[in-house]
């Protein structure tokens, strides 16, 4: 059976802080059980990804956020269209709200939440700055919590 | 009125990095258009010295869309470093994995790409020309395109462990046998794609022969068209022989000997782009302008060898007596191609042996020169490697597909240009026509994003003085 819950963390781990999501990702597939939430980790948002959006009871992006106080987390909703319009960009440019509008065509528009964690080196190279394990604690924290 | 110069920068909805220039006379004619790729990759270069074992990994970092087509290139010119055959299930197996790739990126280019500008109108806003427009108005045809593409990159997912540089073609063979439970899976989701690639087909064929204009003036010319085809002449991308057909469809190199390609294609450099330009070492430079990818495929081809694509094929030959000449026809071919590479991943994976677990010959450095050569999306893509006696790369030469088309899309971007851009004021659809050109074959500068539509384009008409006639900006 389909988990409720659908993880998806994004972000590319050889970049520094940007595999802060990668790193929540892990440490909540180790406190929650497979059938509350499916944990999907990519690179980038893909429009491919629209299908198995659909039809879940929620779905949390997580993301490292560039240009916020590294450590800051913040939790908003998602929904399509956003601010920034419908959208036209792909890949490295895709956005939640383009998955929940492209979720459209298969099925139930699911609720959306975005955490974003405020990070600053996204150099070549791991790991995630030691300075964001705290946030990273908290961040893994209240997906955990969603989720149940 | 004094010349002036028209650019374009960035050409959108392409991967990589390029820019467009039109120049414009006293008259107000188009005098000349170029493309220019401005981004350099590198990847002959700093391969040296690394050991041959990980060219494959290696320049399969060089594209984030197509990294299967340098697996398979990369690892076919290893296995000539090895001196080995490699076993015919880790051949069918190779086969499977290049042509999901080709769904998948065929499907992307098709679909997201290029379909906007199709069912939208090349004249539409940018803002709603896109994925998203198609989504509005034409929901049906955008969740095809999705599950299509989807499919694709499952079957990637199966066979090689992951979407994106899977490292699962190595040097003789693959690294891992398929199992019987990855294989029905795969068999499980052919007959949605079939379907899918069927409806794409029936109604791409009547949006695209609805451009007429479009037709006739997208990088629509006579020259030479090569890639490979297998024993019996029908398409292949993964193995086989290369051939060159003219503009009337004569074959004019058969069965050619990819470790002598270098008689038959040389390289120019111009000074204004880093892409270079092959061209037909027999006709000289720039006579021997030659196109690959799948406009190329279908006119060197003597069938698909699948049912449905050969019916399709015989149709598509009917459009002209010689060879197909349009570029416009790219999108046409890669509908058919989908179509081939679904039959024939099926065909493949019902094969008896398709699940035996010998996938991989194993030798040291036999040979201190490989070359391998196989079909990407896009066209031919060539590898070359020379290494010493402790298997180092000493030298690599690559030619990708994108490269060999480069002096059609220079030419066919004067055409659309000449044909639809005068005097000093400029349309977005005009602008849109010519960048269309550039998208019908689909290149692949580099291994990064599909910008579409999104990303800022700013376009001038400047005269020699400097003052501007006149500008659009979008993004």
């Amino acid at each position: 059976m389909t988990p409720p819950v659908l993880l998806i963390a994004y972000g590319n781990p050889l970049r520094g802080d940007d595999g802060l999501a990668a790193a929540i990702a892990s440490e909540v597939s180790r406190t929650l059980p497979e059938e509350t939430v499916e944990i999907l980790t990519t690179v980038q948002l893909l429009p491919e990804h629209a299908p198995s959006v659909a039809d879940r009871r929620l779905v949390i992006f997580v993301d490292a956020r560039a240009g916020e106080k590294p450590g800051t987390v913040n939790l908003s909703p998602v929904s399509y269209p956003d601010e920034a319009g419908g959208g036209a960009a792909l890949t490295h440019h895709f956005r939640p709200a383009h998955l929940l509008g492209l979720a459209s065509l298969f099925g139930r528009v699911p609720r959306a939440l975005l955490l974003t964690v405020g990070a600053s080196e996204f150099g070549y190279g791991g790991p995630v700055s030691a300075s964001l394990r705290s946030a990273l604690a908290a961040a893994a924290g209240i997906v955990a919590g969603l989720s149940r | 009125m004094s010349r002036s110069t028209i650019t374009i920068d960035p050409v959108t909805r392409i991967e990589g990095h390029a820019k467009i220039t039109i120049q414009i006379d006293e008259n107000g004619h188009v005098e000349d258009a170029r493309f220019h790729v401005t981004q350099l990759r590198g990847f002959e270069k700093f391969c040296e010295g690394r050991p041959f074992l990980e060219m494959p990994s290696l320049t399969a970092r060089t594209c984030g869309i197509c990294p299967v087509s340098h697996l398979i290139a990369a690892a076919k010119a290893c296995d000539g470093i090895l001196a080995v055959t490699i076993p015919r299930p880790a051949s069918m197996l190779r086969q499977v994995l290049n042509l999901a790739q080709l769904v998948q990126s065929h499907a992307l280019s098709f679909f997201y790409l290029s379909l906007p500008d199709f069912l939208l109108g090349m004249d539409e806003d940018p803002k709603v020309r896109n994925l998203f427009g198609i989504l509005a108005k034409f929901p049906d045809v955008a969740r095809d395109g999705v599950r299509l593409r989807q499919f694709g990159q499952s079957v990637i997912e199966e066979l090689a462990g992951k979407r994106i540089h899977p490292s699962w073609v190595v040097p003789g063979g693959v690294n891992e046998p398929l199992t019987e439970s990855r294989r029905d899976a795969i068999l499980s989701r052919i007959p949605e794609a079939l379907a899918i690639v069927r409806r794409a087909l029936e109604r791409g064929k009547r949006v695209l022969e609805d451009h007429r204009e479009e037709i006739r003036t997208f990088a629509n010319f006579p020259s030479l068209f090569m890639g490979l085809v297998d024993d019996r002449g029908l398409l292949e991308h993964t193995d086989g022989k290369l051939r060159i057909v003219d503009a009337h469809g004569k074959i004019i190199g058969e069965n050619l000997d990819s470790t002598r390609y270098r008689e038959f294609i040389a390289e120019a450099n111009e000074g204004d782009s880093f892409l270079k330009s092959p061209y037909y070492r027999p006709l000289g430079y720039p006579a021997g302008i030659y196109r690959v990818g799948p406009l190329a495929r279908m006119n060197i081809v003597d069938g698909c060898g699948t049912p449905l694509a050969d019916q399709e094929w015989a149709e598509f030959r009917d459009l002209e007596r010689g060879a197909v000449l349009s570029s416009f026809h790219y999108h046409y071919a890669r509908l058919i191609e989908i179509l081939y590479g679904v039959e024939r991943m099926e065909q493949l994976l019902l094969q008896r042996d398709i699940l035996s677990k010998h996938v991989r010959a194993q030798a040291n450095v036999n040979n201190a020169e490989g070359i391998g050569i196989a079909e990407a999306p896009r066209g031919t893509l060539i590898h070359h490697y020379r290494v010493n006696e402790d298997g180092l790369v000493e030298w690599a030469n690559l030619i990708i597909a994108t490269g060999h088309n480069n002096l059609a899309m220079n030419r066919g971007i004067l055409q659309a240009a000449r044909h639809f851009i005068s005097g000093r004021t400029l349309t977005e659809g005009a602008l849109n026509r010519v960048e269309a050109v550039i998208r019908a074959f689909d290149p692949c500068l580099s291994c990064s994003t599909h910008a579409s539509d999104q990303m800022p384009l700013h376009v001038s008409v400047v005269n020699q003085a400097g003052e501007i006639l006149d500008q659009k900006i979008r993004g």
